[in-house]
């Protein structure tokens, strides 16, 4: 039944344009880079690589949010819901199969994106990583779309749940600097307040900032960035939302 | 019958008056600002959201397109270079390892008409060329160039060729390490530059090229023992050197 519906989500994708939509975004980006990187002095593959990895990674999280906010927001306005959990299938069942099909979906964008960016114009690289900047936009990618989801389950406009995930990403991925300047300065008053509250808000958020980062594909991994912690963060975090939303989705009464 | 005519009266207004707005506001240009403040460091990736690599090539093509965007062309010399050297000091925070901001500043700042604005480019070529990795010391020879060629000034040559010379990348020109004996040879130290060349000679006989080492021995014999009447010539001065 899990795989049933995880093809049932996977047919909307693809009537929803996703896949379509995702070519030409991939298509105007790297051109749009290729285009901007070309007008500088020196290294403009440089450039044009950097710009277009940055561009897509972006493009691949806004495509897929507003993929799965409106998805499921319409699913939840034409009671398609309900109608699927009065089958025997379970509300965790559910869920999984929402995970699964989120999960390939993202695999595919990242497989298209880390190809693209290997093809485009060699680059005099010393030890470019491609293959863990494919891997770390891959978690990237499931982390929001599991955001995506317990926003979609929590707030009852799509409007308001892609700009709460939209808000969430860009939170996520400045979250390292606002740690950094948190550290660096001598606050008093309202605002070491203020900084204490952040700190305790940055628990609950993902360090995007260090993941899928465009000098990776110029220089290589330098800083101590492995596999396992891209997928530690991953796994705990699309979890600890994943059980979020299920939790939400347990106190609902169809 | 004017009802039905009253929107397109309107319209027909809107239109009018958007013609005469734009006859006026066609020809507004932005002023230029001159080069703006760097951001703080640790706030330098927040426009990139996080990615410090994106923000050092933002701000690279940033600073190779300011003053010549909308049609504007800016003179070098009317550019503020301390905002600029201190923007050029944050690229290197972002990535001290790409060549884009160095080349920017040596060869597109650096050619400035104003001899005094290259000391900020200088200022920071004397930090950005002196690593050892890759080739960076390219950068420092350049501020060599600079100062001993464009601003004349001998005295911060000398400086930033002795830094230059002890460079530690093993593989660096070996133009590069004689570069201090040249400008001492032209300030007429020709005693000191025969020791630095000779030096280099001695300790990398087993290293060098044969055209390198000919070179060296040339320039040792035939310009700097031409001025040392007082220094017994070395065996090679005798062979031909």
């Amino acid at each position: 039944m899990v795989w049933i519906l995880t093809k049932y989500v996977l047919t909307a994708a693809l009537r929803d344009r996703l896949l379509l939509g995702f070519f030409l975004l991939l298509f105007v980006g790297v051109s749009l880079s290729i285009f901007i990187g070309s007008s500088a002095i020196n290294e403009s593959d440089q450039f044009s690589l950097v710009f277009a990895a940055s561009g897509l990674r972006i493009g691949s999280n806004l495509a897929l949010i507003l993929f799965i906010v409106f998805y499921l927001r319409r699913s939840f306005e034409s009671r398609d819901v309900e109608y699927l959990l009065s089958r025997p299938i379970s509300k965790l069942q559910f869920l999984m199969a929402h995970f699964f099909a989120f999960s390939l979906l993202a695999l595919m964008v990242s497989i298209l994106v880390t190809v693209t960016l290997m093809i485009m114009p060699l680059v005099a690289s010393s030890e470019p990583d491609f293959i863990l900047w494919g891997l770390s936009l891959w978690v990237e990618l499931n982390i929001m779309a599991a955001i995506a989801v317990f926003f979609s389950l929590v707030l009852s406009s799509a409007v308001t749940a892609s700009l709460a995930t939209f808000s969430f990403y860009v939170l996520s991925r400045l979250i390292g600097d606002i740690l950094g300047i948190i550290e660096a300065g001598h606050t008093v008053g309202i605002y070491a307040l203020m900084e204490k509250t952040m700190l305790v808000i940055s628990i609950f958020i993902p360090r995007l900032d260090l993941m899928a980062q465009s000098a990776w594909l110029l220089y290589g991994v330098t800083d101590n960035i492995n596999w396992p912690f891209i997928l530690g963060q991953g796994i705990i975090f699309t979890g600890f939302v994943y059980t979020a939303a299920l939790l939400d989705l347990n106190k609902r009464q169809f | 019958m004017f009802k039905k005519k009253t929107p397109f009266i309107f319209f027909l207004f809107f239109i009018i008056a958007n013609f005469v707005f734009w006859q006026y506001s066609h020809k507004i240009q932005a002023e230029w600002a001159n080069v703006p403040p760097p951001p703080a460091q640790e706030k330098a990736s927040l426009l990139a959201i996080g990615d410090k690599q994106l923000a050092y090539r933002s701000y690279a093509t940033m600073l190779q397109n300011l003053g010549n965007t909308g049609g504007r062309g800016m003179a070098l010399k009317k550019y503020d270079y301390e905002k600029l050297r201190d923007w050029f000091f944050l690229t290197d925070k972002l990535d001290p390892l790409s060549d884009a901001v160095p080349m920017l500043a040596s060869s597109y700042f650096g050619a400035v008409d104003d001899p005094k604005k290259i000391d900020y480019v200088l200022d920071y070529l004397e930090i950005a060329g002196a690593r050892a990795e890759r080739e960076k010391w390219r950068w420092l020879a350049q501020a060599v160039f600079l100062a001993r060629h464009i601003q004349k000034d001998n005295d911060r040559a000398l400086d930033l060729a002795y830094k230059l010379a002890s460079n530690k990348n093993p593989d660096m020109a070996d133009w590069a390490k004689q570069m201090p004996a040249f400008i001492l040879q032209d300030e007429g130290q020709s005693e000191l530059a025969y020791k630095i060349m000779l030096n280099i000679l001695i300790s990398n006989i087993d290293t060098l090229h044969p055209n390198e080492i000919n070179y060296m021995q040339d320039y040792i014999c035939n310009t700097l023992l031409v001025d040392l009447s007082h220094i017994d010539p070395p065996p090679f001065c005798g062979l031909g050197g």
